[in-house]
């Protein structure tokens, strides 16, 4: 198991129903962390790391924010209508991986840490984003021993009081996906989490509920 | 072959931004907002930096892009692209920085087009091609551009306008315009791999250092988004780390970048990798940089020049990127 601390200013995170309005999910879906750890890998086959666990704490509940994206019809070709768009802003996490359900050879824990220890051996395309291309990753770091360094977090950044779980709860209040289909929704898988309130200061690794299996759905 | 990134953020000098892109509550025309360390600061978007990119490179040279903008109109040198062809390098410098996708619905995953692609590249013996080739509907964009968000956190300036000239009835108009004092700053990542010709490359960073105004779709107001400082980094690694590293100093009446030094100081940033020009070098954090042994320069255009170098260094098939001399100075 592997610890990552991810750091995004700005995203969004389109609801899969939204309409003209492009409403985002409150956190990033489980399924888009995943997409982003492929794209750092260079791994462009979801299936290849189907089996794969996540575990997410953040250091806080990202804000939405609502601007206007495009107005003019005239630049683009496209609608002359507003065009909302909601961006979640200051999304700071911790994402534990969980390789030990992979059966595929290489295990995305060790292309991770490949990744960030010696990114030149790493080959990909386009810049580390989370979501949509523009919304660029700042962080992405392998935490070694997260007591520690939470402790100098804090001594760091006064406002900083410990870590939030986004826990998984069949009666969350949160629905996010875990895989999506992007051509219909046949296989579309979502799942209910809870978002916990209080702070805590993360000393172990996560237990088994905190976790959810990446599973491709179309076998 | 390994990947190469040019990351950079902007800071641009302080003015008074008043562009409404349109929006309004009431008769009161207001500004983006966006929430950066729990304060509500005003934003300006990526799209709209993108078409200042996009507009330097008509300006500079109208035969370089496939789309121009001209008497407020979108025109195309070619549509449907069927002179690009990356092998030969034939590529516009609008398509080969920023992308472009055809939009239509998905009929297949993305996987499984890559997967194809793929078989297509080796084919079976016996077993015909059932597409035709040579057929491009995305191009994913090689470079990334982040939202300008204001240095300041936005307090509610607010300015009070009424029609002028002689008073008519039912022809009043009242109305408030939203505005900032502030600088911005944005951030930008490129691709170096990705990137067919890499002479666009030295082409996108004089962008960026003479960046064209951008003032999304009205041009009511001058702000000038050209970088008073600039932070560059040159890596392999996957993740910047210095996305909008300038906060506002509230206290001081000027900015920070402690972070940036902190991860400097840490090792998480290795100095040799930054580039830093401008004004923030002359700042007490800028000399601190500078011990840690970060190259300075306290112009940008040199700043720029500098990472312009160490790009065409990487690589033999770089070279392009380097500055070239010309009579009186570099270009």
């Amino acid at each position: 198991m592997i610890t990552l601390h991810i750091e995004v200013p700005y995203a969004s995170f389109r609801k899969s129903y939204a309409r003209s309005l492009a409403e985002t999910y409150p956190f990033p879906p489980p399924a888009t962390v995943y997409g982003m750890l492929l794209s750092l890998v260079g791994e462009r086959f979801r299936a290849n790391h189907s089996g794969v666990k996540l575990a997410l704490a953040f250091a806080r509940q990202p804000r939405i924010s609502r601007t206007l994206r495009r107005m003019s019809g005239a630049k683009y070709g496209v609608s002359r209508t507003p065009d909302f768009i909601e961006t979640l802003c200051g999304i700071d996490f911790l994402c534990w991986v969980d390789s030990s359900q992979e059966t595929n050879g290489r295990t995305l824990e060790a292309r991770l840490t490949e990744a960030i220890i010696t990114p030149e051996r790493v080959n990909r395309t386009g810049i580390v984003s989370l979501g949509l291309s523009d919304d660029a990753v700042d962080d992405i770091s392998l935490i070694s021993d997260l007591p520690d360094w939470s402790e100098k977090l804090c001594q760091w950044n006064g406002n900083f009081q410990g870590w939030h779980w986004l826990n998984p709860q069949n009666n969350g209040q949160i629905e996010l996906p875990i895989w999506v289909d992007h051509v219909g929704a046949f296989h579309t898988r979502w799942r209910r989490y809870q978002f916990e309130e209080s702070p805590l200061l993360i000393y172990s690794e996560p237990e088994e509920d905190k976790f959810t299996p990446i599973v491709d759905p179309r076998g | 072959m390994t990947v190469h990134y040019l990351y950079g953020t902007v800071l641009t000098g302080e003015a008074v931004a008043a562009n409404n892109r349109g929006d309004n509550i009431g008769n009161t025309t207001t500004l983006q907002k966006v929430f950066h360390q729990d304060d509500l600061h005003t934003s300006v978007s990526a799209e709209a930096i993108r078409f200042a990119l996009r507009y330097y490179f008509q300006l500079e040279s109208p035969e370089s892009v496939n789309r121009k903008f001209e008497n407020g109109k979108l025109e195309y040198f070619d549509k449907d692209r069927t002179y690009w062809n990356p092998v030969a390098g034939a590529v516009r410098i609008d398509d080969d920085l920023m992308g472009f996708m055809d939009a239509k619905a998905s009929v297949a995953e993305k996987e499984e087009v890559v997967e194809e692609a793929a078989d297509d590249e080796q084919p079976k013996k016996g077993k015909g091609r059932s597409k035709a080739k040579g057929t491009v509907t995305i191009r994913q964009s090689p470079l990334a551009v982040g939202r300008a968000v204001s240095l300041r956190p936005y307090r509610g300036e607010l300015s009070f306008n009424c029609v002028s000239g002689a008073k008519e009835a039912g022809q009043l108009s009242l109305y408030a315009a939203e505005m900032h004092t502030t600088e911005y700053q944005y951030f930008f990542g490129l691709n170096l791999s990705d990137v067919i010709n890499k002479a666009h490359i030295g082409q996108l960073m004089s962008a960026v250092a003479d960046l064209p105004p951008v003032a999304g779709n009205h041009a009511r107001f001058a702000y000038d988004f050209s970088p008073a400082s600039i932070v560059l980094r040159v890596t392999s690694a996957h993740s910047s780390k210095i996305q909008n590293c300038f906060e506002h100093d509230e206290e001081n009446r000027t900015y920070t970048i402690a972070k940036l030094l902190h991860r400097v100081e840490a090792g998480d940033i290795s100095a040799s990798e930054l580039i830093v020009g401008g004004e923030v070098v002359t700042t007490t954090e800028g000399k601190k940089l500078e011990e840690l042994g970060v190259t300075v320069f306290k112009g940008v255009k040199v700043a720029v020049d500098e990472a312009r170098r160490r790009i065409a260094l990487l690589d033999p098939s770089y070279q392009a990127v380097a500055p070239q001399v010309v009579a009186g100075g570099n270009s």
